[in-house]
């Protein structure tokens, strides 16, 4: 076998562009497949004096998902906005949080001008007022004159999540630059550990079927309810998470599905699953998918027939799980071996059966590694791409601009040279065979050493202090030394008070044309229904005018083909080309799904080659993954493995006497989209509280009585948050709300001049972060957010 | 005379709360008005051994609910209704509603003059 393989996934959707020409029109090579269904509703009517829109909310605010809406505007004013019933991804409903659009739109508190702001002043409220011409000519100069000083790959992009951004890609490409990423935020914790181990063994990633491929939905004859799903490591009512609408699951389960549940946390859904739940320790979740590989290898319960014709490695897999010990796993994941074992089983014999997992797999050392596992489980099963199982979904038509794995711009405005500066890539290969992001990890371990691996930073949608940072105080300690920053944002936030020079006012999905993608059931038409509040424009608004003014200073001879459109229409259309569609007529019909297809390994609809099988080097699901293989001289495995997270109970004993404790955090809100919303008052007075859920027993130990103040500390830092009794986690275990910052302590923002920690909306304080450590195993991918040893103390 | 009311179904409200912003954006209520709110009941353990638990969210309805009239003569759903991610609240005739009705966590309520 050859030690070099060229892998061909994953390179911007398999197109290739010829650098230095204009780009070609790409539906004249290859015409694109019609549309799945295009519908025939209305998008716009007027209704009792008002006039109503039909579209998708698609950020901002930050959302994973792309649910329909109508806006009803009165007077050029935003009334309400209510669920599409004719939208086959929502079916009318709408969350807490875009029913109160409406109060996020016109809050007194939005940015509405563009600003800027001494280099020697960040932290203090001493922001100016500018225009736009003058934002974009101070960004360029400093831009410019880092690039000239220090080269372009010291300028990174710095990106949030759930914000449809992603032609920030194609900002840094437009600069020479390949450093787009989370820089601030361990082991690129969020779903890219699954994202990246699902494309390593299949080629592409996967997403439980709940019919969101079919216009029809549940009434499709080709969709099967599947008759178990395990939730792992997700509460999908209040995450939404990925591109996957929370209450599907419950639709499924009003039709017969029955659920079992991997969660610290007795939930709703737990509750439902009943003896199913299992109440696994944070970071246990890698031994625990080992467990249940082990008794399904070991039982012989897997899809032999399934296994000879398209799994890789099952003989390998079975060898490495029997020479485990189930009762030491079980025992380690701190859930009893029978149900385990029962969950196993029911998993195994049911047909078909789906895993629907959470954010939990990837915030721990392991991430990677039980994502793997997690993965084998529903290739040797057969639940791989059948109807009612874990499907392969692709960006719909190929379009890459809005995909979540996309990195438009980077293959054909940059050269190789500049790509090599990526950092990381050396460091992490699974860096280098799929993904085009930094590596957050190496850039942290440059800071450490005292380098300045970033020189500006443009960061759009993140608020990385109060979420994505780990150790954030150290962290803003090494942001203060980057020359330049830029910040992109709705709302006046802890990290732009600590570290804009210009600040950015962005819009929302109601002030604003797009369309919505981030996931591969369709694609939906993002559609304004007022004009942009104060001078705010849309993210994607931003990128086109900046984008343009910044490869004419920088990279002139790419200025043909970096930003040829005039306007952010222009720029959609160009997307969409793919599809065979222009962006009016995506309005017209609003949504479009492109055709699905189940079971493509049979159809060849997977391989570049138009063969039958994965695109994979076996061609197969490889369990025994190749490219872990020929990688593993980085120390990755090719087996599913089970690694302990790093500071646990088991693998930092000697730490257990002063910290006897097991903190989570993540765990989702309904009204909070991450740090955002806490300054809209109807949402905020249902949650109005960072909390910690924490067992009576364990609380009554040190004093703490129900709705207290309390620290929880390790040798890492401290936070403070509220107490919420429930006796059904673990007394060794509790969980903390992350996000948390408080708005409304904007006076002390304005009126400080001296502590600048105190002008910081208290973001330090309940701070689930602080107790994080940097880690991100040998992957790059999954780091410890989800398991910190821990000690408590009333306040 | 016929009454009009709304099906809750306790076995599937997730807590999640869509229905009371629902109600105030309908409504124009401010944050401490509110046409509906949801109850927790739970958890609570049925049998410790059998890990067979009660943890029920409620939705109830106040004073501040005007059955969304203005919305039911355009033919339209009440709000909290359309909104419910769950779909665990269902509008109709009382009479058709408590057919429906086949357990112990189903109730009709809001109950007004058609």
């Amino acid at each position: 076998m050859s030690d070099t393989v060229e892998y061909q996934w994953g390179e911007t959707n398999g197109k290739k562009y010829k650098r230095g020409t204009r780009l070609p029109k790409k539906t004249d090579s290859t015409p694109a497949a019609p549309a799945a269904e295009t519908p025939d509703v209305p998008w716009t009517w007027e209704e009792d004096g008002m006039t109503v829109i039909r579209g998708t909310a698609r950020s901002a605010p930050g959302c994973h998902n792309v649910c329909g809406i109508l806006s009803y505007v009165k007077d050029g004013k935003l009334v309400k906005v209510e669920g599409d019933p004719e939208d086959p991804y929502n079916q009318g409903r709408l969350c807490s949080r875009c029913l109160c659009i409406p109060d996020y739109v016109y809050h007194e508190d939005r940015l509405l001008y563009p600003m800027k702001r001494a280099r020697e002043d960040r932290g203090k409220d001493k922001f100016e007022r500018i225009t736009w011409d003058e934002a974009y000519d101070i960004i360029v100069k400093n831009f410019k004159e880092v690039a000239e000083k220090y080269g372009a790959d010291k300028i990174a992009c710095c990106q949030g999540t759930g914000r449809d951004i992603h032609q920030i890609t194609r900002i840094n490409a437009s600069v020479g630059s390949p450093n787009e990423g989370v820089p601030y935020f361990a082991g690129n914790s969020c779903y890219l550990p699954r994202i990246a181990s699902m494309a390593c063994m299949l080629g592409d990633p996967c997403v439980m079927d709940c019919s969101q491929f079919l216009p029809k939905r549940y009434d499709n004859p080709r969709y099967v309810v599947p008759e178990y799903c395990i939730i792992w490591g997700h509460q999908p009512f209040y995450s939404n998470a990925d591109g996957f609408y929370g209450h599907w699951i419950l639709d499924l389960m009003k039709r017969g599905m029955k659920v079992a549940v991997v969660d610290p946390k007795l939930t709703w859904i737990a509750a439902k699953a009943g003896e199913d739940w299992l109440r696994v320790r944070p970071g246990g979740d890698g031994a625990l998918a080992m467990a249940m590989l082990k008794v399904i290898c070991d039982e012989k319960l897997y899809d032999q027939d399934f296994c000879d014709k398209w799994v890789y490695g099952l003989e390998a897999v079975c060898e490495r799980v029997a020479a485990m010990d189930l009762d030491e796993l079980c025992e380690k994941a701190w859930v009893a071996k029978e149900d385990v074992v029962r969950v196993a089983r029911t998993y195994a014999q049911s047909k078909p059966a789906a895993i629907q997992w959470g954010v939990a797999l990837d915030q721990q050392t392991g991430g990677q590694q039980a994502a793997h596992a997690v993965t084998a489980l529903w290739c040797i099963t057969g639940n791989l791409d059948v109807p009612g199982g874990n499907v392969i979904g692709r960006a719909c038509w190929g379009i890459e601009q809005p995909n979540w794995t996309g990195t438009w711009g980077y293959d054909e405005l940059m050269t190789p040279e500049e790509a090599a500066k990526r950092i990381g890539v050396e460091r992490y290969p699974m860096f280098a065979v799929g993904f085009k992001n930094l590596s957050s990890n190496a850039t942290i371990e440059a800071w450490q050493r005292g380098e300045v691996p970033i020189r500006a930073a443009y960061f759009a949608t993140n608020n990385f202090l109060a979420t994505m940072g780990a150790q954030a105080e150290q962290q803003l300690e090494w942001y203060k030394q980057i020359d330049f920053c830029v910040f992109q944002d709705l709302f006046m936030t802890p990290s732009m008070m600590a570290l804009a020079d210009v600040v950015l006012p962005a819009a929302t999905y109601e002030e604003r044309n797009g369309f919505g993608g981030l996931n591969p059931y369709r694609i939906s038409c993002i559609n304004k229904a007022i004009e942009p509040v104060g001078e705010t424009k849309a993210d994607n608004t931003i990128f086109l005018e900046l984008g343009k003014r910044l490869v004419e200073a920088i990279k002139p001879e790419n200025k043909d083909i970096a930003w040829p459109w005039d306007t952010v229409e222009e720029m959609w259309d160009y997307a969409l080309e793919d599809g065979g569609f222009t962006w009016d007529e995506l309005r017209e019909s609003t949504w479009k799904y492109p055709e699905f297809e189940y079971r493509k390994y049979e159809t060849g609809g997977l391989r570049a080659d138009g063969g039958p099988g994965f695109q994979t080097e076996t061609g197969r699901a490889e369990i025994y993954s190749m490219v872990f293989h020929h990688t593993s001289w980085s120390g990755l495995d090719p087996l599913p493995n089970y690694v302990e997270p790093v500071e646990s109970p088991y693998s930092a004993p000697e730490d257990l006497e002063e910290y006897p404790y097991v903190v989570t955090s993540g765990a989702r809100v309904p009204h909070f989209f991450h740090s955002e919303q806490r300054q809209v008052k109807k949402l905020r007075s249902l949650h109005p509280d960072p909390l910690c859920y924490i067992h009576p027993e364990t609380a009554a130990k040190h004093g703490i009585a129900e709705g207290d103040w309390m620290w929880l500390e390790n040798k890492h830092g401290k936070c403070k948050y509220k107490a919420a009794f429930d006796e059904f986690y673990d007394p060794r275990v509790m969980q903390c709300d992350h996000g948390w910052w408080f708005p409304e302590r904007k006076d002390q923002a304005e009126e400080n001049t001296e502590d600048e920690k105190a002008g910081l909306f208290g973001v330090f304080e309940s701070q689930i972060n602080n107790l994080v450590p940097f880690d991100a195993g040998v992957s790059g991918f999954g780091s410890n957010y989800k398991s910190m040893m821990c000690k408590i103390y009333k306040a | 005379m016929s009454y009009q009311g709304i099906l809750v179904d306790v076995n599937y409200c997730t807590g999640c709360e869509a229905c009371i912003l629902a109600c105030q954006q309908e409504k124009g209520y401010t944050e401490k008005q509110f046409g509906i709110k949801i109850a927790q009941l739970g958890p609570l353990h049925i049998e410790e051994d059998k890990k067979h638990y009660e943890y029920d969210f409620i939705p109830q309805f106040t004073e501040w609910c005007d059955g969304c009239a203005e919305r039911l003569a355009k033919g339209k759903k009440p709000s909290c209704v359309q909104m419910c991610q769950a779909q665990c609240l269902t509008w109709g005739d009382v009479e058709e509603l408590v057919k429906q009705v086949d357990n112990v966590k189903q109730h009709v309520i809001s109950i007004r003059e058609a």
